[in-house]
């Protein structure tokens, strides 16, 4: 009775040990290697960091203006250019001409803006 | 005692120690024997129980720890990451999130001169692969036995790279930071600059020098717009190169929230390199400049009349002969000698009007509505180059009539700015910030005119678009309202004709303005294309119309078709003009 009891003990002891033995080495490798991974990410953010300055330098927007100029066909918007999806004309509107169909739509957008139906009288300057 | 203790536990076996009931099986004890064993028993117990309770406790925190609490895990993971700010000062951001400011790691070359065998041999390497570098200075530096010499501050990579390859055991690199401004003279005096310690010198740099340095993983969201920055700062560099003023102010405000969405003033410099160039490019004119910024000071003149009811649209005054007062004379520049009605003051910019408009307010009434403008104080601006505004010690008759037409105090362009802008946003005021603000928790503004003044005011500011003196700020679709201003600056003790302070303060869209848009220019000249005026409807105006055709489109501001300049007024107004009624914008 005594010995089994006994050996119980020391074998549950054993494998304590063992497992704290096990457990303590895992860990300091697990330490290790999150020390390093810490390490790498510094660098990848000190990386990133110098290239987010360097991408923001780049999109200067007096080198961005200067490179649209060179390699992209485009031009300021204008006004005329700008109209909602609810002013797009009805299928009627396809015969008229398309001078006649922006017109309208600037026109229908003006109506349509709440509040800014405002204008100055007698002749323009 | 002791003996009857032991007596009772005698026949105990090792095992049955903690099965107290089989032991009362088996022991007949009484009398004082008995007593002192059920004594024993209860200790025992009591102890045992502590102990039980001890254990469980144990054993709660042990599960409690690690299955209950999430949260402590997520705090471990975070407590092993490495710090989340890379250097020690935090980045400044446009309200898009473009980078304004930031610090780069950077090497700085030192040397251990005790080290040196050959300081000519090494001098010489040395300034081969750094040209910039001084070789007799060099020379000394490496000669000079000391432990610790600088040679060269914030090598880049690649100078580290070559200076590495030398091989030299005596050279070696400190880490330091430095502060770069990818935009470079972009938002120069709004972003401001640092001094080679990384101490802000100027602009927000300076300003929030603490909170920077304080969180430095946190990046600081300014308001200005870096989109409408370049727009401001490409079309007033035009306006430089075209009528070669001395400087020029460039201010767009955000009418709603108070924000600086674009400030430029010109000539600016190189963050980057402070030091270099001109220092008086330093000086920021929209803050730290102070004018008097003549007829774009009637808007506030009239706001106040307005608000007080001392005139309405359809009154007027008498500008057909010069103003006197004791010894002083006011003229009219557009001279129509004639009764002008209040619109017409305000379209021709009429000083004789002004300064009896002024004068119907009253000059404890101008004190106080200048006062409540935030024009007698300075600007609550967050950058360190604020000026304090000059007025009159004595504020007199011919103070409260000169300033109605906007010489006699003197205020920086950001204060105008602010304050124009309240008079068009329903006469409510914000504070003006250079930090980005949240329009969902925006404090309450102060309101400083009644809705109904700031409505007749943006109406008299359209008409100087559509049929005054600022018909080139018009951008067509976003109903430009403005005023010009041209003064004359002072030259010694009077005012000189030829040097003018150019400006065009216009709000847009005027029916309900989102921005505010200031354009100064100081010293103008005119040219052929203006036929030698350097006047403000001239110079300012078309600035101002152009830098709104562009940023208009960018805010996101649907346009109005250029149709609804024309008639069909909802309720307009009627005013008679030049002996012919037209009517005012309505909204």
């Amino acid at each position: 009775m005594i010995r089994r009891a006994t050996l119980l003990w020391v074998a549950l002891l054993g494998a304590a040990s063992a497992g704290l033995y096990q457990v303590k080495y895992t860990v300091q490798e697990l330490e290790d290697e999150l020390a390093q991974q810490s390490r790498a990410l510094r660098i990848e953010q000190q990386a990133i960091h110098v290239l987010r300055a360097e991408w923001a330098y780049l999109n200067r927007p007096e080198r961005l203006a200067e490179l649209a100029d060179g390699h992209v066909r485009m031009r300021a918007v204008s006004v005329t250019q700008i109209a909602d999806l609810d002013n797009l004309p009805m299928r009627a509107a396809r015969a008229k001409t398309r001078d006649q169909v922006t017109r309208d739509q600037v026109t229908s957008a003006t109506e349509r803006s709440a509040g800014t139906r405002a204008a100055i009288g007698r002749g323009g300057q | 005692m002791d003996e009857h203790a032991f007596d009772g536990r005698h026949p105990a076996t090792p095992e049955s120690v903690g099965e107290p009931d089989r032991t009362a099986t088996r022991l007949r004890l009484d009398g004082r024997g008995k007593t002192i064993v059920d004594i024993g028993r209860n200790r025992l117990l009591a102890t045992a129980t502590l102990f039980a309770v001890g254990f469980a406790v144990l054993a709660w925190r042990l599960v409690d720890v690690s299955l209950l609490e999430p949260r402590r895990g997520a705090g471990l993971v975070a407590l092993a990451a490495p710090a989340a700010a890379v250097v020690s000062r935090a980045d400044s951001l446009d309200r898009n999130g473009a980078m304004l400011a930031t610090s780069l790691i950077t090497q700085s070359l030192c040397a251990d001169a005790r080290l040196v065998r050959e300081p000519q041999r090494v001098a010489r390497r040395l300034v081969a692969v750094l040209p910039d570098l001084d070789p007799d200075a060099v020379l000394s530096k490496l000669s000079s036995g000391r432990a610790f010499v600088w040679l060269k501050r914030n090598l880049t990579p690649r100078q580290v790279y070559a200076v590495n390859r030398l091989g030299q055991p005596a050279l070696a690199f400190v880490r330091e930071e430095r502060r770069t401004y990818p935009q470079g003279p972009l938002a120069a005096h709004l972003v401001g600059f640092t001094g080679i310690d990384n101490h802000g010198l100027g602009g927000v740099e300076r300003s929030f020098e603490n909170r920077l340095r304080v969180q430095p993983g946190v990046p600081l969201r300014l308001s200005v717009d870096l989109r409408f920055q370049h727009v401001l700062r490409q079309e007033l560099s035009a306006a430089m190169a075209e009528f070669r003023p001395i400087g020029a102010v460039g201010l767009v405000l955000d009418v709603e929230t108070g924000e600086v969405a674009a400030m430029v003033s010109l000539p600016d410099f190189d963050p980057n390199q402070p030091g270099v160039g001109d220092r008086a490019a330093l000086f920021n004119r929209a803050t730290l400049g102070i004018y008097e910024m003549g007829s774009t000071f009637k808007t506030i003149t009239a706001a106040m009349a307005l608000d007080m009811g001392t005139v309405t649209l359809q009154d007027g005054y008498d500008a057909s002969e010069p103003l006197r007062l004791g010894r002083h004379v006011i003229r009219d520049y557009h001279a129509q000698a004639r009764w002008l009605s209040v619109p017409e003051i305000f379209m021709y910019s009429s000083n004789i009007g002004a300064a009896k408009m002024a004068l119907g307010v009253g000059t404890q009434a101008q004190i106080a509505y200048l006062d409540r403008f935030g024009l007698l104080a300075p600007s609550p601006i967050e950058l360190p180059e604020v000026a304090t505004p000059l007025f009159p010690e004595r504020w007199r008759e011919i103070n409260t009539a000169t300033i109605g037409f906007g010489h006699g105090v003197a205020v920086s362009p950001v204060q105008l700015g602010a304050s124009v802008a309240a008079l068009v946003n329903d006469g409510i005021a914000r504070t003006t910030t250079v930090l980005k603000r949240d329009r969902a928790t925006l404090a309450p503004g102060r309101p400083v005119i009644s809705a109904r003044a700031s409505r007749l005011v943006r109406q008299l500011m359209r008409l100087v678009v559509t049929h005054g003196t600022g018909r080139k700020a018009d951008a067509p679709g976003y109903m430009v309202g403005g005023k010009t201003g041209s003064a004359e600056k002072v030259n010694g003790r009077g005012y000189d004709r030829r040097r003018l302070l150019s400006s065009f303060i216009a709000a847009f869209p005027i029916n309900k303005p989102r921005y505010l848009v200031l354009v100064l220019l100081d010293e103008p000249k005119g040219n052929a294309s203006t036929h030698g005026y350097a006047t403000a409807g001239w110079t300012a105006a078309p600035v101002v119309g152009r830098v709104i055709a562009r940023i208009g489109p960018l805010a996101g501001l649907a346009p109005v078709a250029p149709s609804l300049n024309e008639p069909a007024p909802v309720e307009g107004l009627s005013v008679s003009l030049d002996g012919s009624e037209i009517r005012l914008a309505a909204f």
